[in-house]
C-alpha cells in the first residue's frame, strides 16, 4: 500500500464520479446524484490519504518534506483543492451544474500526472536548498487554493454563456442550466475567493524570496505572470461597478483570467528565469 | 483640481483600463528577456528593432519612464475614487438608527412569506429571541396591523475596500522608497578573506561600500545521498570599528540581518591552483611554482611561459585509471607551444619530453569562495504592511458581509403572516438560503409559542 497505489484508485473514483455526473445531467435523475456526490467524497479522502502517505514516504526517504515541490505533486494537490472546493459549493448552494465538468478536470488533471512520469508516479527527490522552507507550504498551497476557485468560475463563466445565448429556451440541456443570476452570482464568489488566496499566495511569495534572496519582487516570469492574473481578477472585480457591465462581461474575464492562471502554472516553464521547479 | 480632471480620475472604467494596459504590457516584459546584454538582443532581433525596443526602455521595462507613468496614473486614480467614495461610506457605516423602511422592502427580491401560528405580540417575541444570537442590531416597531422588525449586522464590512486600496498605496510607497534608497549588490570571498564592501550589478557596476566588513571563516556543501546538493553553508564574522566581532552562520533561506543590511548566500565557486615542480634537465635544480588554471605563467630562469589548462582527478588509459592528470602549455622562447601532460602518480613520466625542465605535480590545492548578496531595502516594513491589511481587507470585504433582514408581520385571523425579506452585500444566495432555512425555524416554532 504506497501512496501512488492510493492516488491511482482516488483518480479512478473521479471518473466514475464524472460518469455519473454526466449521467446526471443527460437523464435528470436524483440518485446517480447522491452516488456521484458521495463517489466524488471517497476520491477526495483517498486524495488526501495519498497525500500523506508521500509525505510520510519522504521521511522514510530521508529526505522529508511536504509534498508540493514538483509537477506531479502540484497537480495531485490542484485535484485535490478543486475537488474540495466544488464539493463545498455543491453542498452549500445546491447547485450541481459544475459536477461533471470539475470531476472530469479532476480526473484527467490525476491521470496527466501519473501519465507523464514513466512509472506512473513521480520518484520522490530531495528539495533544493531554496525549497526548503516554511514558506513554501503556505505560498504552494494558497496559490492552488487560488487556482481551484478561477477553475470553478471559469466553468460556471462556460455555463453562463451558453445559457445566455437562449435563457428562455425549453431545450433539453439549457433548461437544465440553473438561472443566470444564480450562475453569475457563485461566478462572483468564486472570484473572490480565488483573488483573496491568490494574494496571499502571491504575499507569501515575495515575503519567501525576501527571506531568501533579499529582493520580494524581481519581476521574474512567473512572479510578473501572477501578478498579471492578479490585474485581471481586480479588473473583473471592478466590472461589476460599473452600471451595465454585470454579467457577460465578468464571465469573458473569468476566461480569460483562467487562461492567464494556466500560463502562470505551466506557460512560464517555457520562459527563463528563477522559477524552474515546475518541471 | 478642475472639475473635469477629477471625474477623469474618479472614473472606475478607467481603473479596469489600466489594470488591464499594466497587465498586457507585463506580458510583454514576460516575453522580451528583460536586463539581458545587448548581443543577446541582437541575436534575437534585428538591429533596427533593438534600437526601438532600447529607446522605449523595453528591455528593462518594470522601471521605463512609461511603466512607472502607468503607476502614478493608477495611484492617483486610487486615490482620488477612494476620497471620493469614503465620505458617504463613512455616512451609511455610521448611520444611527437604521431600520425597517417600506419603499426599500417592497423592492427586495427573494422574499420568503409564511404564517406562523400566535398572535403577532407573541410572533414578535418569538422572532426577537430567534435573532437575538446572530444579528448584533435589532429593532421593531409595532403597527396598525402588526409589526414591522429589521435586524442587521456588518455594516463596517463595507469599509473593507478602503483598507484593501490604502494596503496597495502602502505597497507602492514601500516600493518607491526601496528602489529609491536601497540596493542590492554582490561579493565574493574566499575562505578565510574578508570583504567590506560589494558590486551593485544593476546598471552601473558600482561599488557600494558596507559600513562592517565581512570575513568568510568557512565555507562548506552537504549533500543528499544521491549526491544532489542539500544545503550551503557560510560561516561569517561581522567586523565593526569599535565593536567586538560576532559569528554567524548563514544558509539559503537563513540570511544574517544586521544595521539595515541583509547578507544571503547566494551561490559560489572555487578556485584550484596546482603545486608544480620544475627540475631543470642540466643542472637538476627544482622549483616550485603554485599556479593556478588559465593563469599565463613565467617558467623559471624566464625560458618561457607555461599554462595550465586542465585538471582531471582520474585519467584513463588502456582500461586502468592513471590517476590525476594536468594539461598544459608550455611556450619556450623559440620555436611553437607544447602540449604537456603530467600525471601526479609518476613524477618522472615527463622525462621522456626531453624539454628544459622535468615537470611533475606535486599537490592540488582547492580554495573555496562564497557568494554573498547584500541588499538593502528602507520600503520593506511598509510594503508588509501593506500587505497585511491587503489580505485583511480581501477578508472582510469578501467573506463577512453586510447583512439584513426586513420583517413584515400582518395580523391573520389570530395567526400571524410573515414576510421576510434578506439583503446582504456579498455572497446573495447564501443568505437568501440562510433565510430559506430561518423561515422554515420559525415556521416551526408555532407549536411551542402560546397564543395570549
Amino acid at each position: 500500500m504506497n501512496s501512488s497505489y492510493v492516488l491511482s484508485i482516488a483518480t479512478f473514483l473521479y471518473g466514475a464520479a464524472a460518469i455519473l455526473y454526466w449521467v446526471v445531467w443527460v437523464y435528470r435523475r436524483d440518485t446517480p446524484a447522491r452516488i456521484a456526490f458521495w463517489t466524488g467524497l471517497a476520491g477526495v479522502v483517498l486524495n488526501t490519504v495519498g497525500i500523506l502517505l508521500r509525505w510520510q514516504e519522504s521521511y522514510d526517504l530521508g529526505i522529508g518534506h511536504v509534498p508540493l515541490s514538483d509537477q506531479y505533486e502540484s497537480l495531485v494537490f490542484f485535484s485535490w483543492t478543486t475537488m474540495v472546493v466544488y464539493l463545498v459549493i455543491e453542498r452549500q448552494y445546491k447547485v450541481r451544474a459544475l459536477g461533471a465538468f470539475i470531476t472530469s478536470f479532476a480526473t484527467l488533471a490525476m491521470a496527466y500526472a501519473s501519465f507523464s512520469t514513466k512509472q506512473g508516479y513521480q520518484l520522490i527527490s530531495p528539495l533544493l536548498p531554496a525549497l526548503q522552507s516554511n514558506w513554501l507550504i503556505a505560498h504552494v498551497v494558497t496559490c492552488f487554493l487560488g487556482y481551484a476557485g478561477f477553475a470553478m468560475a471559469f466553468g460556471l463563466a462556460i455555463i453562463f454563456l451558453i445559457k445566455s445565448s437562449d435563457p428562455e429556451s425549453q431545450g433539453p440541456i439549457l433548461s437544465r442550466l440553473p438561472e443566470q443570476d444564480i450562475l453569475d452570482e457563485i461566478l462572483y464568489q468564486n472570484v473572490l475567493f480565488g483573488f483573496l488566496f491568490l494574494s496571499v499566495g502571491i504575499i507569501t511569495g515575495a515575503v519567501w524570496a525576501n527571506s531568501s534572496w533579499g529582493k520580494y519582487w524581481t519581476w521574474d516570469p512567473k512572479e510578473t505572470w501572477s501578478l498579471i492574473t492578479w490585474l485581471v481578477y481586480a479588473g473583473l472585480i471592478h466590472t461589476r461597478l460599473v452600471r451595465g457591465w454585470q454579467g457577460k462581461p465578468s464571465s469573458w474575464f473569468a476566461i480569460f483570467g483562467f487562461l492567464c492562471v494556466l500560463f502562470t502554472w505551466f506557460g512560464v516553464n517555457y520562459l527563463s528565469g528563477l522559477h524552474q521547479y515546475g518541471s | 483640481m478642475p472639475a473635469s480632471i477629477l471625474g477623469f480620475f474618479a472614473s472606475v472604467r478607467l481603473s479596469i483600463f489600466l489594470l488591464l494596459i499594466l497587465a498586457a504590457t507585463s506580458i510583454l516584459g514576460t516575453v522580451i528577456p528583460q536586463g539581458q546584454p545587448m548581443e543577446v538582443y541582437l541575436s534575437q532581433y534585428s538591429p533596427l528593432t533593438c534600437e526601438i525596443f532600447s529607446r522605449l526602455e523595453i528591455f528593462d521595462m518594470f522601471g521605463a519612464w512609461w511603466f512607472l507613468a502607468l503607476l502614478v496614473l493608477l495611484t492617483v486614480n486610487l486615490v482620488v475614487c477612494s476620497a471620493k467614495r469614503l465620505p458617504s461610506t463613512w455616512k451609511v457605516v455610521r448611520m444611527k438608527n437604521p431600520g425597517f423602511r417600506k419603499a426599500l422592502f417592497e423592492k427586495l427580491p427573494n422574499k420568503q412569506s409564511f404564517v406562523m401560528g400566535a398572535s403577532t405580540e407573541a410572533a414578535l417575541a418569538g422572532i426577537e429571541k430567534k435573532l437575538s444570537g446572530r444579528f448584533r442590531y435589532i429593532t421593531a416597531k409595532r403597527t396598525e396591523t402588526g409589526f414591522t422588525l429589521y435586524a442587521e449586522k456588518g455594516r463596517w464590512t463595507r469599509l473593507g475596500p478602503y483598507v484593501i486600496h490604502l494596503g496597495i498605496l502602502l505597497v507602492l510607497a514601500g516600493a518607491l522608497l526601496g528602489s529609491l534608497y536601497g540596493f542590492t549588490a554582490n561579493t565574493s570571498i574566499p575562505v578565510g578573506q574578508t570583504r567590506d564592501h560589494a558590486i551593485n550589478k544593476h546598471g552601473k557596476n558600482e561599488s557600494i561600500h558596507l559600513p562592517f566588513a565581512i570575513r568568510c571563516d568557512d565555507f562548506s556543501i552537504s549533500r543528499y545521498p544521491d549526491d544532489s546538493v542539500k544545503e550551503y553553508r557560510s560561516t561569517l564574522t561581522i567586523l565593526e570599528k569599535g565593536k567586538p566581532p560576532f559569528t554567524r552562520d548563514i544558509i539559503v533561506n537563513d540570511p544574517l540581518r544586521y544595521k539595515g543590511i541583509n547578507l544571503f548566500q547566494a551561490n559560489w565557486g572555487y578556485e584550484s591552483k596546482i603545486e608544480l615542480k620544475f627540475t631543470d634537465a642540466k643542472t637538476g635544480e627544482a622549483h616550485l611554482i603554485t599556479a593556478p588554471l588559465g593563469d599565463r605563467l613565467a617558467l623559471p630562469h624566464a625560458k618561457g611561459q607555461f599554462l595550465i589548462s586542465d585538471y582531471s582527478p582520474t585519467s584513463e588509459a588502456h582500461g586502468r585509471d592513471l590517476g590525476p592528470r594536468v594539461h598544459m602549455h608550455v611556450f619556450p622562447l623559440k620555436g611553437s607551444p607544447v602540449n604537456v601532460n603530467i600525471f601526479a602518480n609518476f613524477p618522472e613520466f615527463d622525462k621522456q619530453r626531453g624539454g628544459d625542465f622535468v615537470i611533475s605535480a606535486e599537490g592540488i590545492n582547492t580554495s573555496y569562495f562564497t557568494g554573498i548578496q547584500v541588499t538593502r531595502d528602507p520600503g520593506v516594513d511598509y510594503v508588509y504592511a501593506g500587505f497585511i491589511l491587503i489580505i485583511a481587507g480581501c477578508f472582510i470585504s469578501f467573506f463577512i458581509s453586510h447583512q439584513r433582514l426586513y420583517f413584515n408581520g400582518e395580523k391573520q385571523a389570530g395567526k400571524t403572516l410573515i414576510t421576510l425579506a434578506p439583503d446582504a452585500t456579498r455572497n446573495r444566495q447564501g443568505f437568501v438560503l440562510t433565510a430559506k432555512k430561518l423561515a422554515g425555524e420559525l415556521k416551526g416554532l408555532e407549536t411551542k409559542v402560546k397564543t395570549s
